[in-house]
């Protein structure tokens, strides 16, 4: 045993005036009486008990001088071992996993309560932080000995949906390379259920829970193959020593209906995987469920959305509209991308001055247009300079095969993104926005040497509505707790909520969107709707816990500290000694 | 307060006063004796016998019943009123007031003409007034009596009464002013007094801290006679025991009374003593 604080032990000193003093406290009043004989006569029957009343003073004194220790001892903070008392950095993981349930507690609440013993044995001379950490760390307390900011800081430690970031822990290794050890020990508090990872050096894991067996969706899709036909796709990982068969089903997110059911034979420690062929399936929310209890819930549930075609209104402003025409009914046809519509066209294909619309594919500039001016002579042909490297609109062209017949001499408008340009700088393919219009201007002439049959034509109208719609990226029907994800389009977003189960929950109108909770999210711009399913798709949370040794068990004192045992004992012999002197002073 | 205090001697004028009207009028040798002899006061009828005086023979009702009664009157003598004043240490509290209610007693004895003599009571008998007779000797009744001091180590009431009975063989009214709280016991005192022949009376003294028990928790319980030191742990369980051991000891002496035909009052000390004077005078077998 050692001590914190051995100078307090020169209190003892104090012992000798306490107990002068309790010899002087101890004397009783003196108290004449008319009858003494009578009082005689009184304590004779009490004569059985002189022995104790001898000894009870001596007792009383006993008591006095045990509860005095037992303070001092508190004092001095005594330890059991070699009285090192290093700080502590808890980091807690909250990652999905931990929200798996061993013997009918979860895996957090486990860790919690071994970090509170811990903070508790702490007894005011050590120090403690407390982090969490899923897709990255967080630190809820910064190193103190206050033990009430510490258990605050654990209590407010909330179940996350999100995995380990097997990098989340880098940070980790920084400190742990400047830290002496014997300073401050790092404690992960771990169910060691995430992507491989390395732990840094220094690092002390600590395994809490994770050996009930497990099986989990580890990824999950819904798409169309065509309309009214979509195909799922689910596969699962397992950490059971068993193999078994599982039975899957898709249900409607909002009413609950089934709408598929399905059996796959998951191996003992394996990860299986099949695609089912819906017909007739509705667009909308979905949810995919994985029959049966196991350790971790999360897992056994993928929201999915199965997104209707949201094909861009559009128009076609030219004197020659049939090619342009022809290629908006292709991709009308090969994914919804367009529907041709007159009024209320969000995307017009035009040549010359275009017309009023959102959004503006325009050739052959000419005319006023807030999108150019200064429109001048034609230009000489020749290669076209690449002003924007990588850009979306010609990712998928080789510039050099255009010859860009017929480009005038213009002006962009300020703000302008030119991706190909004249050897004059005269720009020949770019990207700008006036009064809240946009478009993309190609400086050419597309009926020239053939352009409108050439396979470039498709593809800068493709690219060129994508970007300017906002339909770049295919949306998904699901994503993976900790992804980000863009709303397609560029209006604003208008309602954006969160389905978990019966709850429906409002979420910031913003884009891009934070997927951290499983649940079926649902997005409106004002004219289109997205359905987005959220779900854990973590092999390691769900599968089996990361190989290797277990981590050796963490030496660490935990529950009260001796100090506080020292104190109670001094409170208990006070609490005796005034028993007595309660007996003494009034009877 | 003075004995002599003028005002004190006020309230013992008030309460003679009140004893005369009780006694109905004569102040020599007034108090009434139960012994039979000539005397004015009708006291009961008897038969005659050889050698009564017959003057003293009821012919009216010998004429109605043809039986030869005389008429018995009260004697009216000169009474010797004997006050056995405790002074032990005991009486500490209540030895001012204890000595108020003797003087009171001795002065109404002393305006009634009887000869009031004031013996002490400690571990031996002491004499506080030798011996006193009329109006004339109540100043000097009074300052003897407060020259009266506690004293002694062993109150002994037994040997008292029995120096007593030996010191006075003239029968007359004994009142015992004391607390009676006498280790020994009080009965053999009383046995002897009564067996010599006076009217006993017993005047009960108490402190009403001796009736309770006010102090709790450790004491050193020292007895004020003997200085004799107790270490003791007092509990209301001790307190109850201790007022029951009182309670007791009273009714002993309430029973020891009764039983020998000995007039007792008992009192505390936080009740004004002319209130006790004027009760006992009333309720009479004292004086009236």
């Amino acid at each position: 045993m050692t001590f914190g604080f051995p100078a307090f032990f020169w209190a003892t000193l104090a012992l000798l005036p306490l107990v002068a003093v309790y010899f002087i406290k101890t004397r009783p009043r003196r108290q004449q009486v008319n009858a003494f004989f009578l009082w005689q006569q009184v304590f004779q029957q009490k004569a059985s008990n002189s022995l104790f009343q001898r000894l009870r003073n001596l007792l009383s004194l006993l008591l006095v001088a045990l509860a005095f220790l037992a303070a001092v001892f508190a004092l001095t903070r005594p330890r059991v071992g070699d009285g090192t008392a290093p700080d502590l950095l808890i980091v807690v993981d909250r990652s999905a996993s931990m929200n798996g349930v061993d013997d009918g507690k979860s895996r957090l609440v486990r860790a919690k309560e071994l970090a509170g013993s811990w903070i508790t044995a702490l007894g005011g001379s050590q120090r403690a932080a407390v982090a969490t950490v899923s897709s990255r760390i967080e630190y809820r307390a910064n190193l103190t000995n206050h033990a009430k900011l510490l258990r605050d800081a654990l209590d407010g430690i909330e179940p996350s949906d999100l995995p380990l970031d097997p990098h989340a822990l880098d940070e980790l290794a920084l400190l742990s390379s400047t830290n002496d050890s014997s300073k401050t020990r790092i404690l992960f508090l771990t169910d060691r259920h995430s992507a491989p990872m390395t732990i840094p050096t220094g690092v002390e894991v600590v395994s809490v829970g994770g050996q009930s067996g497990n099986a989990g969706i580890q990824a999950a899709d819904l798409h169309w193959d065509a309309p009214g036909r979509a195909t799922l796709y689910a596969s699962l990982v397992s950490d059971l020593p068993e193999a078994r068969e599982v039975e899957l089903e898709l249900v409607a997110a909002e009413t609950g209906k089934l709408a598929h059911l399905f059996s796959m034979n998951l191996p003992a420690r394996g990860e299986a995987s099949d695609s089912i062929p819906l017909q007739g399936i509705e667009p909308g929310a979905w949810l995919l469920r994985l029959r049966g209890s196991d350790a971790l819930a999360a897992d056994d549930i993928a929201p999915l959305g199965l997104n209707a075609p949201q094909p861009i209104p559009v128009q076609v402003a030219s004197k020659n509209p049939f090619f342009f025409q022809q290629c908006i009914a292709a991709f009308s046809r090969a994914d919804s991308l367009f529907e041709p519509i007159d009024d209320f066209a969000r995307l017009s294909l035009a040549e010359g001055p275009p017309p009023e619309t959102e959004t503006t594919i325009v050739f052959s500039p000419s005319g006023e247009s807030p999108f150019w001016k200064d429109v001048g002579a034609e230009l000489a042909p020749g290669a076209p300079e690449v002003a924007s490297k990588d850009h979306a609109l010609i990712a998928r062209i080789d510039p050099a095969l255009l010859a860009f017949d017929g480009a005038k001499k213009l002006t962009a408008p300020a703000g302008s993104v030119v991706v190909l340009a004249h050897a004059d700088g005269t720009p020949l393919l770019y990207t700008c926005s006036a009064n809240g219009r946009r478009a993309v201007v190609l400086n050419f002439d597309p009926s020239r040497e053939d352009f409108f049959l050439s396979p470039w034509f498709p593809v800068l109208v493709h690219d060129a509505a994508v970007l300017l719609t906002g339909r770049e990226n295919t949306f998904p029907s699901t994503a993976a707790t900790g992804s980000v994800v863009e709303i397609p389009g560029t209006e604003a977003v208008t309602a954006a909520t969160l389905r978990q189960g019966d709850k429906v929950s409002p979420l910031p109108l913003q884009t891009p969107v934070s997927v951290d909770r499983v649940g079926n999210y649902g997005f409106s711009r004002n004219s289109t709707n997205w359905q987005l399913g959220g779900a854990v798709f973590s092999s390691g949370e769900s599968g089996p816990a990361a190989a290797g040794a277990p981590p050796p068990e963490v030496k660490l004192a935990s529950g009260w500290p001796l100090a506080a045992w020292f104190l109670l004992a001094a409170l208990i012999a006070l609490f005796a000694e005034e028993l007595l002197y309660h007996r003494r002073k009034v009877g | 307060m003075s004995l002599t205090d003028p005002a004190f001697i006020k309230q013992l004028d008030a309460l003679n006063l009140l004893a005369r009207r009780v006694l109905r009028g004569s102040l020599q040798a007034d108090r009434r004796t139960q012994r039979r002899g000539t005397g004015i006061t009708f006291a009961d009828y008897a038969p005659y016998n050889f050698g009564d005086d017959y003057r003293a023979i009821d012919w009216k009702i010998y004429a109605r019943t043809e039986e030869l009664l005389i008429k018995l009157f009260e004697v009216e003598e000169d009474t010797t009123v004997y006050i056995l004043f405790d002074c032990s240490r005991s009486m500490g509290p209540k030895f001012d007031y204890a000595r108020k209610l003797a003087a009171a007693l001795g002065y109404i004895a002393l305006n009634g003409l009887d000869r009031v003599v004031v013996h002490s009571i400690t571990e031996k008998l002491g004499t506080i007034v030798d011996s006193a007779r009329g109006r004339g000797k109540v100043f000097p009744f009074l300052r003897d009596l407060e020259a009266a001091k506690t004293s002694g180590v062993d109150t002994d009431f037994t040997a008292c009464a029995r120096t007593f009975q030996a010191r006075n063989r003239k029968k007359g009214v004994v009142l015992v002013v004391s607390d009676f709280f006498f280790p020994k016991g009080f009965e053999e005192g009383l046995r002897f007094l009564q067996w010599a022949g006076h009217d006993v009376f017993a005047l009960q003294v108490n402190d009403p801290q001796d009736l309770e028990c006010p102090w709790l928790g450790d004491l050193e319980i020292e007895c004020v006679e003997t200085s004799a030191v107790q270490r003791v742990t007092i509990s209301e369980k001790e307190a109850k025991i201790y007022r029951e051991a009182v309670a007791a000891w009273n009714e002993s002496l309430r029973v020891e009374c009764s039983r020998r035909g000995v007039g007792l009052a008992s009192t505390t000390s936080d009740v004004p003593f002319e209130v006790v004077i004027q009760s006992m005078l009333r309720k009479g077998g004292l004086v009236a």
